[in-house]
């Protein structure tokens, strides 16, 4: 089995979603944690947060999202360095 | 449905009904269409051209058959592709729709471009669908911006609050108040798997003791705040039995429901989870009937109601539901279902659940399983794709699975890597114990894996160039090998046959071919050797000079390849089948007959636009006009041929092929300065003759193959009038031709060695005893050529026979055939085909034709001086119209330059 490569410049993703999904549905999600935010004007937010590998990572979260029916609302590069 | 040049663009995430709305469409028009569903897998052209066509040819069984025996060998370039493509949509008088469905699958750039390419220049009558979950890679803006795109969106795929009332008071046979259906389509957005979604959710609810329990759902429902599908989905699984409830999640690994496939997966999770044999549902047959008519995301893919699938939010969802709660039933699934699969033929899906795990033991099982079939056809690549997934060590230990490999680099002409396998192969080969081939029903033997790798060895050494080596490992395989194995046998004779007759071992190569052809004729599935042997045979044939039996095994071909054609695609190689009867035809100079076959190569040739054989085409043609002593048009074909030779340098023996018939041409024609260019340039030189390279080696092939050139340079010398170099020529052309059978060229040679010597009998004292050495060397070609009936070549020589033909028939030798050859080149005469070597013929036979008025005006031009472009602006005339003008003026005034020409008009008073 080829071996994967350590990743060079993994980076830290937030991808918010509408509405509240399944815990659970974070392993599908390349195991982002997702939390639940709750606005005071009632909107619910589903946030999946973690470390991608690459972009290609990125677009398989993404597409899966699209698959999955789930609204993308945003998807933010936070910029911390990992440990 | 009016005419339209773009594509129709339906984007939307999942969900919203595009299949839906688009397959209901279709239902109501009487247009034929064609529906290509596109996974994963089509990142391929090969597979994904090969599954467009199959969906146009839903539309019209003719459609893209050129295109599909092009995926048959190596791929061109996607604009042929195309253009073969649209030619056969162009002819189509009808409209039509192409629907590509699930098209963000697609990620491969290449299958873009073709898509693109396809819809920028297809016809308007055919309508392309395009949908997908995300907008494509294609010029969307300026489709827009040409009114190229026709779009249906999100927005006009959601349900309007009027229309959810209708669907739910339609499906529900129940009127929701209006305060309930305004909280619906407050969650629902118009969101058509969540209308549906949530019309399952209500019907389980729906209790005749309970009424109010619908408003209650709905009520909560309102009320909750998680993600719609995720609550209905909860809410319709949790109401199902129990059993259906299994059966949802069991079978969401599968792409394509098929029952007795769904059976064994749910039989298999029953024994596991002990679940009670006395099930109420019985077969998976009546569950998907059950699942049908319940709407619950189940769609049949054929009208017989034997494949179905799932919608893909519905699929994604069990599939989600399936991990979260038995994650440890995936693989044993998709292990089932590879297996049922296997069982069933069916190499590709086995491998694509047997992946899905990823268990690669099962892998390497199910790629030696299916090898033969897959490397017998022209899924080599495929196969690549597979093997290559595969870790080498285990490829290593197996010693079947490396032949497997060998054979697909081998034929992909990867020596070194192939190399690489043969050896691992031979190392495992003692710890091999027994497989199955499913597809064949039989035990694979290890003699078999043992002659599978030395015939393999056989195909190396071919291409490394060592044919000792090369022969005796195709005999050796052909001894180990079973009988049984009959695809590997046959390969292995067709490439003992070839080798043969590359060492000019010709009985041997008829032995080896026989051989290939019976094999391949017991198996009924090698096509390609089949063919191929009857090809070699009857070259072969041809080759010796018999012409006949040459005639038997090409018709023979013919006919295998057709009755085979006809099941499946057309074959490319049997234009050139007709090649060969073309020539097998003019050399009996039956050239109606060679027409007839002509008109198939043409055909064959342009359908599949291979330029060799295109080349190989055009140039026959111009062979056979030459033969009709038409030489203008032979230049047209010669000129068509030689421009395709520009860009496409052909092989050896093609370009062999070209030097002869625009020898011939140049040299009929008396432009011997051409003649002269052209054998130059060509590298044909007398000295090559005098010091022939050792046989059996590279060299000496290469110069057999070009013998029929010197022959033109003898005949260019007799032109000249240099006799004895012509005659020393055609001497040492025959002594060559004599050791390889190549019964053509010699007998070519004897011809205009029989005029060399009677030319030079004319100079010297004629010998009055006895027969003259000239007659001596007639009587040799008369012989020979007289069993067969190969008329073309005496009758190319021309009027200059004729004494020579009197004479013999004096003699008594061979006299019948001898006064049939004076009778047609008697018409040949009056027909004024040609007049060849005007200096030897009768000066009785000289005639000067009438010239025509175009041929006055050159003369009068190149009399005064001008060149043959000027003549030809002068007249608006093209210069090589110009120039044909002038050949035929040079022919009909016996003049061989522009000076003899005019001197020879002004001593005849045309000028």
């Amino acid at each position: 089995m080829p071996v994967k490569q350590p990743q060079a410049n993994p980076q830290f993703y937030k991808i918010d979603i509408a509405g509240r999904i399944d815990a659970g549905r974070a392993i599908w999600f390349e195991n982002m944690t997702l939390t639940i935010e709750y606005a005071p004007d009632g909107l619910v937010t589903s946030v999946l947060s973690g470390w991608l590998s690459d972009q290609a990572a990125l677009f398989g979260v993404l597409n899966r999202i699209r698959d999955l029916g789930l609204r993308l609302v945003a998807v933010e590069n936070v910029p911390i360095s990992q440990e | 449905m009016s005419p339209f040049r773009g594509l129709t663009l339906v984007s939307a995430p999942p969900g919203f009904g595009k299949t839906t709305v688009v397959a209901e469409w279709l239902q109501g028009i009487e247009q034929p269409f064609g529906w290509l569903s596109l996974d994963e897998d089509d990142n391929d052209l090969v597979r994904f051209f090969a599954y467009l066509i199959a969906a146009l040819q839903n539309i019209d069984p003719s459609i893209g058959r050129a295109v599909l025996a092009r995926l048959q060998e190596p791929l061109p370039p996607v604009e042929t592709l195309i253009a073969l493509l649209v030619n056969d949509l162009a002819v189509m008088n009808q409209d039509a729709v192409l629907v590509l469905d699930d098209y963000q699958n697609i990620y491969l750039e290449a299958v873009h471009q073709a898509l693109a390419l396809f819809v920028s220049s297809k016809p308007a009558n055919i309508h392309v669908l395009l949908l997908t979950r995300q907008d494509p890679p294609l010029p969307l803006a300026k489709m827009r911006a040409n009114g190229e795109l026709v779009e249906i969106r999100e927005a006009d795929l959601r349900f309007s609050k009027p229309e959810a009332t209708t669907f739910f008071k339609l499906r529900l046979k129940l009127d929701l108040s209006a305060e309930a259906v305004e909280s619906l389509d407050e969650r629902l957005e118009g969101w058509a798997a969540g209308l549906q979604m949530a019309e399952l959710a209500i019907q389980a609810h729906l209790s005749p003791i309970n009424p109010g329990d619908v408003e209650v759902f709905i009520q909560k429902f309102r009320g909750d705040d998680r993600y719609v599908i995720d609550y209905l989905m909860d809410e319709v699984i949790s109401h199902q039995p129990g059993e259906i409830r299994e059966f949802l999640l069991n079978t969401s690994i599968l792409e394509r429901l098929h029952a007795p496939l769904c059976d064994r997966l749910v039989g298999e999770q029953r024994i596991t989870a002990e679940l009670d044999p006395k099930v109420a549902w019985g077969s998976s047959n009546s569950i998907l009937e059950h699942l049908e008519r319940a709407n619950l995301f189940l769609a049949p893919l054929d009208n017989k109601r034997e494949w179905y699938r799932y919608h893909h939010l519905f699929a994604d969802l069990l599939r989600y539901r399936l991990q979260i709660e038995h994650p440890e039933r995936p693989p044993e699934l998709h292990r089932c279902a590879s297996g049922w699969h296997a069982e069933h033929g069916d190499a590709s899906e086995a491998m694509k659940h047997a992946l899905a795990i990823p268990d690669y033991p099962l892998v390497a099982d199910l790629a030696e399983q299916f090898m033969l079939q897959m490397t017998g056809s022209s899924q080599l690549n495929t196969y690549l794709s597979w093997i290559r997934r595969l870790p080498d060590e285990l490829v290593f230990q197996r010693a079947y699975l490396c032949a497997g490999c060998a054979w697909v680099y081998i034929l992909t002409q990867q020596l070194k890597i192939a190399e690489r396998y043969i050896e691992a192969g031979e190392a495992a080969l003692p710890r091999y114990e027994r497989i199955y081939s499913a597809p064949d029903k039989r035990w694979i033997s290890s003699d078999e894996v043992r002659g599978n790798l030395i015939a393999i060895r056989s195909f190396a050494d071919r291409l490394r160039g060592d044919l000792p080596a090369a022969i005796n490992h195709a005999q050796h395989a052909l001894k180990t090998l079973p009988e049984e194995a009959l695809a590997v046998r046959c390969s292995a004779a067709l490439n003992l046959g070839m080798l043969r007759m590359d060492c000019g071992e010709l009985e041997a190569a008829r032995q080896a071919l026989v051989q290939a052809y019976e094999i391949a004729q017991k198996s009924g599935e090698n096509v390609y050797v089949a063919i191929s042997a009857l090809s070699l045979l009857g070259g072969l044939a041809t080759s010796q000079g018999k012409l006949g039996e040459a005639e038997r095994y090409f018709q023979r071909a013919i006919a295998y390849g057709s009755e085979k054609a006809s099941q499946a695609v057309p074959i490319p190689s049997l234009g050139i089948l007709h090649g060969w009867m073309v020539l097998l035809h003019y050399h009996r100079n039956k050239l109606r007959l060679a027409q007839e076959h002509m008109e198939i190569l043409l055909a064959s040739a342009e359908q599949f636009g291979v330029p060799e054989v295109l080349i190989r085409a055009w140039l026959y043609q111009a062979l056979l006009h030459q033969g009709n002593g038409d030489f203008a048009s032979a230049e047209v074909w010669l000129q068509r041929a030689e421009e395709l030779m520009q860009q496409h340098p052909p092989q050896a023996l093609v370009q062999a092929e070209w030097i002869l018939f625009r020898g011939d041409q140049f040299l009929r024609g008396g432009e011997l300065d051409k003649t002269e260019r052209l054998l130059e340039t060509q590298a044909v030189r007398q000295e090559d003759l005098g010091n022939p390279p050792p046989p059996i080696s590279d060299e000496y092939r290469q110069l057999l193959a070009r013998l029929g050139a010197y022959i033109h340079l003898g005949r260019l010398r007799l032109s000249q009038g240099k006799t004895d170099q012509a005659s020393l020529i055609f001497d040492r052309v025959i002594a060559l031709a004599e050791t390889g059978y190549y019964f053509n060229i010699l007998l070519e040679a004897l011809v205009y060695q029989a005029l060399a010597m009677s030319s030079m009998k004319k100079r010297m004292a004629p010998a009055k005893s006895g027969v003259a050495p000239a007659m001596e060397v007639l009587e040799r070609a008369l012989s020979l050529a007289a069993p067969e009936g190969y008329l073309q070549v005496f009758l190319n020589a021309g009027a200059a026979l004729t004494n020579l033909l009197r004479q013999a028939i004096a003699l008594g030798i061979q006299p019948g055939f001898a006064q049939r050859l004076l009778e047609r080149l008697k018409e040949q005469e009056i027909r004024q085909i040609h007049v060849p070597y005007p200096h030897l013929a009768p000066a009785s036979q000289k005639t000067v034709e009438q010239l025509t008025e175009r041929e006055r005006q050159i003369l009068r031009l190149l009399a005064a001086g001008l060149t043959s472009t000027q003549a030809a602006n002068e007249l608006v005339i093209s210069t090589s119209t110009a120039r044909t003008y002038i050949k035929n003026l040079y022919q009909k005034l016996d003049a061989h330059s522009r000076g003899e020409a005019i001197d020879k008009a002004r001593e005849l008073g045309v000028l």
